[in-house]
């Protein structure tokens, strides 16, 4: 029967479209390493890096390159792309699962209180908590901050879930309303703590507040490598969940899902993520809310190839960022936060005025 | 065979269901018709798990549903909503692929295909398969979600057995749908139905409840107040005392079934 081929090869071109998009972002993340390693006071050139990274585990690409440049890989440049990366996959695919939690393209892994309880966190520690400082053993004051930038951006997410929650059903609307009213008391304290806050403190806390991915080492990044990565990764398995999601919550109790099982799982893994990336970087706006919808834009809103175009798309997009903020105003750094905003903002604004034309949302 | 008996459920101090009990068998149509507020839409969530009632058992093949797995009841029985929340711009055959989730992982997705396909020329949709879902009416929407919901029941081929049977429940299916499609959308449920499955709609319209259902249910106030087929339910005496309106019950000419017109 002719139609029924129609449907077959109308279903094959969806698959090879979005696999050829998905291979031009991978492409597109390629580069972008590639650029943020490269560029810098010391450059070196793609083939360098290959050859430095190859050198470090033993095998000899012939590719010369000066001692400098191994260093400037391996001890600055690569921790910090390496942050960006995990960072920018983890944000990006934490606002995509929230927005389809939500069925609301506007919500972002802000709405849930994880990062302005975490900013909140790391205000009160950096404002308040010299005494804590004091009695931490000197190599584990490095982790006080992003342990209770963590600790806060999960305790405000599970006030806000708690505040949702009724007999084991989460209102999702609720949750959302309880996210920005949270949010604001949150930032309330914020202002205050910036009130506080003497000279030095309020350097360290504007540097915090609009997010950077300056100064990070091996020894800071790869305790919380794995809290990243791990609740990450997870998300990527829940696509069907979140597809049937979008159908609304009943839908999709009767096609089967255990939907409040799933909602409390979604938000876990979702706070799990933002919270530990934004303890490492600070906070970094916009990431969350944009990356999902250009990716729906350019394959649609599928979460099975959503999610993991998001982590691809979310990687780069900080990368550059955070190349565009180390290199604009040299010597010094731009906080990353204000570029993702300043350039996130109007693009987003962009978007809002162009989906009548496209058919979205 | 789906089944609820002796169902009573209160909403905010309001009795809504008194007592009240439904079967659908395999192989049989079954519409539910009454005014507003009779509880039909109540016994509708009822039947389809998304309310638990205050007493009574509501169950499929003998077992209650609360003792089925969410995933193979829902490869068993489908819902149809009155409306769909969904706003993201799928592609319709997206959509209707979304209905085959259940299956994930135990049939070939080329399958999930072919039933999309076959459902697509059910529900008469193939030339919009590649349209956005946000572009298409309201009434188009609906039929979507028919196919949807059709493609997560459907078999390929294969005849079923009695205990194999699968049960579609509809909630006012034909609201927003153009009179062809409001009788395409009957006729289909009609035809799922007699290749031995169950079908239970909601429905508002008695002629069309008429034309397509075996048998009939009438609620009002939270009771059954009328059962069987539709030549003894739809009578001018249930329409004045029901739905307290004068009419006129006829013959059809060519099927037989009752026609009402408001007198």
């Amino acid at each position: 029967m002719a139609v029924v081929s129609d449907i077959v090869a109308l279903s094959d071109r969806h698959r090879q479209k979005t696999a050829l998009a998905v291979g031009a972002l991978a492409g597109g993340l390629a580069i972008a390493f590639f650029a943020a390693v490269g560029h810098g006071a010391v450059a070196i050139a793609p083939a360098q890096v290959l050859g430095i990274l190859a050198g470090e585990f033993g095998i000899e690409l012939g590719v010369a390159y000066e001692d400098v440049q191994r260093t400037v890989l391996l001890s600055i440049r690569l921790p910090r792309v390496c942050l960006g990366i995990i960072s920018g996959a983890a944000l990006a695919i934490a606002g995509a699962a929230l927005q389809g939690l939500f069925r609301n393209p506007l919500a972002d892994p802000g709405l849930i209180g994880v990062s302005t309880g975490a900013a909140l966190a790391a205000a009160a520690t950096i404002v308040l908590g010299t005494p804590l400082l004091l009695a931490v053993p000197a190599f584990l004051s490095g982790y006080v901050l992003p342990v209770n930038a963590f600790a806060g951006g999960l305790l405000t997410t599970f006030i806000v879930y708690r505040i949702a929650s009724n007999d084991g059903r989460t209102e999702v609307t609720t949750m959302l309303l309880a996210g920005v009213a949270m949010n604001a008391i949150a930032a309330a304290g914020i202002g205050l703590l910036v009130f506080m806050s003497d000279d030095q403190q309020l350097r360290d806390l504007e540097y915090w507040l609009l997010g950077s991915l300056g100064g990070v080492t091996w020894e800071r990044l790869l305790p919380a490598v794995p809290l990243v990565i791990a609740p990450t990764l997870a998300l990527l398995f829940a696509s069907r969940q979140l597809d049937a999601l979008l159908l609304g919550e009943t839908e999709a109790m009767h096609l089967g899902f255990r939907v409040e099982t799933l909602k409390r799982t979604i938000i876990v893994l979702a706070a799990l993520a933002v919270g530990a990336s934004v303890a490492l970087t600070g906070v970094i706006a916009f990431v969350g809310l944009l990356v999902p919808h250009l990716v729906r834009l350019m394959i649609g809103p599928g979460h099975r190839t959503l999610l993991p175009a998001s982590i691809i798309l979310g990687a780069t997009l900080l990368l550059v960022a955070d190349l565009v903020a180390r290199t604009i105003v040299l010597p010094a750094e731009l906080p990353i936060g204000i570029l993702t905003s300043c350039l996130g903002g109007p693009f987003f604004i962009w978007l809002l005025t162009r989906r009548r034309h496209m058919g979205m949302w | 065979m789906l089944a609820c008996r002796d169902i009573e459920l209160t909403l905010g101090g309001n009795d809504i269901l008194r007592g009240l009990s439904v079967t659908v068998e395999p192989g049989e149509c079954v519409a539910v018709i009454g005014p507003n507020g009779a509880g039909k839409s109540t016994l509708f969530h009822v039947l389809s798990g998304a309310l638990k009632p205050d007493l009574g058992d509501v169950g499929l093949d003998d077992r209650r549903l609360q003792n089925w797995s969410k995933r193979e009841l829902a490869c068993r029985r489908a819902v149809l909503p009155q409306a769909s929340l969904l706003s993201f711009p799928f592609r319709v055959i997206d959509v209707v692929l979304l209905g085959r989730s259940p299956h994930a992982g135990r049939t070939k997705r080329s399958d999930d295909v072919r039933i999309a396909e076959a459902v697509l020329l059910e529900t008469d949709l193939v030339h919009l398969a590649d349209r956005l879902y946000t572009t298409l009416s309201g009434g188009e929407r609906q039929r979507v979600h028919l196919a949807r919901v059709l493609a997560q029941i459907w078999r390929l081929g294969q005849s079923l057995s009695d205990d194999a049977a699968s049960y579609l429940l509809l909630d006012e299916p034909t609201n927003n749908l153009d009179l062809a499609h409001q009788h395409a959308l009957m006729a289909t449920a009609r035809r799922f139905a007699t290749a031995g499955n169950g079908v239970l709609t909601i429905l508002h319209d008695p002629n069309i409840a008429a034309t397509y259902a075996d048998r009939l249910y009438v609620l009002d106030q939270g009771r059954v107040v009328g059962e069987g087929v539709p030549e003894t339910v739809l009578t001018k005496e249930m329409f004045e005392s029901t739905f307290g309106i004068p009419v006129t019950v006829m013959r059809h000419p060519t099927h037989d079934r009752p026609v009402m017109v408001p007198a």
